[in-house]
């Protein structure tokens, strides 16, 4: 008779420190500096969009009559100065905030979402499906997107915020599918799929269990990139006139009319222009940083 | 011997450019409740592919079970619908693969993953299988199963991996389990580890076990029962002792001799020449080209397979004719 197996393996094992995967991301993430500094500037944004109403001065859209076409530089009661109808700058900048996160927030969730089902179905699926389906997403791709974008909004005649939202999301979720689909293809050949499917797993189980969370990594990444973009695609369509109304701010709208007094008053061109900037820089950095250290290949 | 699965003339195709593969080429086999049955063959010789088709798992397209017979307890698999299957597979006829590596899921703790099978076929609360799944972790000798149980893939070793599959595999008690190369990918010591673990298991679970594997080493540690693959074909089916003590098949001995022993001092013989093209197989035997001890009947003629002995099938002319001669002589000596 052989003697029972030895628990093996024991010594060996503890040797791999206890870290979760986010653990793990984590500490690859926090290595680069730039990454670090984008979370920072996202993070403070959002702060700033969440606790507008108690950061802001006054409500954005309160006109002082008394400084109705002063245009009175940057000072200590203003610290972005005023505009032609007297209204407080900064408050404007910061309640835009709200409005532009939120556009780039909701509108890379419609993103997201679409592109995610409709890569993992196209991927999953493959064959004739997978082919009439990115077919359709070359000749989506093939338009050229912000004037398509454009003549929606022009046709919709001074959209809702909603709808800004809506229609940015529904023209770029292109991209994700793709990449979603990508990732499917691959991870559809591997072991764990293969072995799911030996345990009794069915198609909606192994879309969602397997093939869902490991293919989230480049998802978020792309995810964070596409807030940047939905920002200036907003600010984009707000600069002709097809974004968010006025007097809601965002940060799109306030360049716009900016740009009519840029000479007299060009504080009122900047300070948008700066926050616009640093946002999608934030987020840039900070889905570059994502795509490093989710990368499993650089696992240890 | 009460029969848990009883294989038929299976035939297993893959269509591809270069034409028709008959990858599986008329496969019969009987597995015995609770018996180890290991399938040995080159790579490309079907081993795989036969497994796969038991469980019906052979991509369809471009594969196919062109035709036979796979009956699991009084029922035909190859005709069940595919949601039938579902309710089969990882219940009642489970499959581990030759690389734990990458056979689990590297997003999910180890406990959702067992706890998964567990709840899909058996419908109990994730409390419940999770608790059952620290069971499974104790049987097939995690230590610290709790602990290990929130613990993702990546933290454990390629041995300790395995075992997890075997827990996942055994976690609803199957009555088959179908191994593909359990240890091919783990270092030796690891290797007699799992196979012992295997062998355990087979007693307390009673699960009968599908070895599927190129080593005969590992066939002699585990099975009871072998099967010689090559070219989709069944060339030799014997108990595990027969195989080694009297193998007949010149392929079976041609394996034979290029295993490494430690008792004989003696040269490694390879087997001559390259498997065959499964696309273009010659006309008679399959073997021919590499045969050693190759008849002129061989090239044109397929030989059958054939009850040599009591319980020791061999599908080879020569080994027909060295009996015949050997059954001759005994006659002209006695008159």
């Amino acid at each position: 008779m052989k003697e029972k197996s030895l628990p093996a393996g024991l010594i060996e094992e503890e040797k791999i420190a206890h870290i979760g995967l986010a653990g793990d991301v984590w500490r690859r993430f926090r290595r680069n500096k730039l990454a670090l500094v984008g979370m920072g500037i996202i993070l403070f944004m959002i702060l700033v969009a969440i606790f507008a109403p108690w950061i802001a001065l006054t409500t954005p859209e309160k006109i002082n009559y008394e400084l109705v076409g002063e245009f009175h530089p940057p000072s200590l009661k203003h610290p972005f100065g005023t505009d032609e109808l007297g209204r407080d700058y900064f408050s404007r900048a910061v309640w835009g905030a709200r409005i532009s996160l939120g556009i780039g927030f909701t509108a890379m969730l419609i993103a997201v979402s679409i592109g995610t089902i409709y890569g993992l179905i196209a991927g999953y699926y493959g064959g004739m499906v997978d082919n009439i389906m990115m077919r359709f997403v070359d000749m989506m791709l093939a338009f050229p997107t912000f004037f398509l974008i454009l003549t929606v909004e022009a046709v919709l005649d001074k959209p809702s915020i909603f709808i800004v939202m809506a229609v940015i999301g529904l023209f770029s979720w292109m991209g994700v599918a793709r990449l979603v689909r990508g990732e499917v293809l691959k991870l559809k050949e591997m072991d764990f799929i293969q072995s799911a499917r030996a345990l009794g797993a069915g198609d909606m189980r192994i879309i969602l269990k397997h093939l869902l969370p490991n293919s989230m990594g480049p998802v978020i990444v792309a995810a964070t990139l596409k807030i940047g973009t939905a920002i200036l695609i907003e600010a984009g369509l707000s600069f002709l006139g097809l974004g968010v109304q006025p007097p809601t701010p965002s940060w799109g709208n306030m360049l716009k009319y900016a740009q009519e007094n840029m000479f007299k008053a060009p504080w009122l061109a900047i300070f948008p222009g700066i926050l616009i900037v640093i946002t999608v820089l934030g987020f840039n950095f900070l889905g570059d940083g994502l795509r490093d250290s989710l990368d499993p290949k650089l696992r240890e | 011997m009460e029969l848990i699965l009883e294989v038929k003339d299976l035939h297993t195709e893959f269509k591809t450019e270069e034409g028709v593969i008959k990858a599986v080429n008329g496969v019969s086999f009987k597995l015995g409740k609770g018996a180890i049955l290991g399938i040995v063959g080159e790579s490309g010789s079907g081993k795989s592919v036969t497994s796969l088709s038991i469980i019906r798992l052979i991509p369809e397209p471009p594969g196919k079970i062109v035709s036979g017979e796979i009956i699991f307890q009084g029922e035909n698999l190859v005709t069940k619908s595919e949601e039938e299957m579902r309710k089969i597979r990882g219940n009642r006829i489970a499959m581990i693969f030759q690389d734990p590596m990458t056979s689990l899921n590297p997003v999910l703790t180890i406990g959702e993953q067992i706890a998964e099978t567990i709840m899909v076929h058996e419908g109990l609360s994730k409390k419940e299988a999770l608790k059952k799944a620290v069971e499974m972790l104790k049987k097939v000798r995690i230590p610290e199963p709790e602990r290990r149980l929130r613990d993702y893939p990546h933290q454990f070793s390629g041995g300790m991996r395995q075992r997890v599959m075997i827990a996942i595999a055994l976690s609803c008690n199957p009555d088959i389990l179908i191994a593909d190369e359990p240890t091919t990918a783990l270092d030796v010591t690891i290797q007699a580890q799992i196979l012992n673990l295997m062998k355990e298991l087979n007693k307390d679970f009673g699960s009968a076990i599908i070895l599927i594997t190129h080593s005969l080493g590992v066939v002699a540690e585990l099975c009871s029962e072998v099967l010689v693959m090559y070219a989709g074909e069944v060339q030799e089916l014997s108990n595990v002792f027969t195989i080694f003590k009297n193998p007949l098949h010149p392929y079976t001995q041609g394996l034979l001799l290029s295993l490494p022993r430690l008792d004989i001092k003696k040269r490694l013989v390879p087997i001559q020449g390259q498997p065959p093209n499964l696309a273009h197989l010659p006309e008679g035997c399959s073997f021919f080209p590499r045969c050693r001890y190759r008849l002129p009947e061989c090239r044109d003629n397929k030989p059958k397979l054939r009850e040599i002995t009591y319980g020791h099938w061999v599908r080879c002319w020569w080994v027909e004719k060295e009996k015949e001669e050997k059954l001759e002589g005994c006659k002209s000596t006695r008159s």
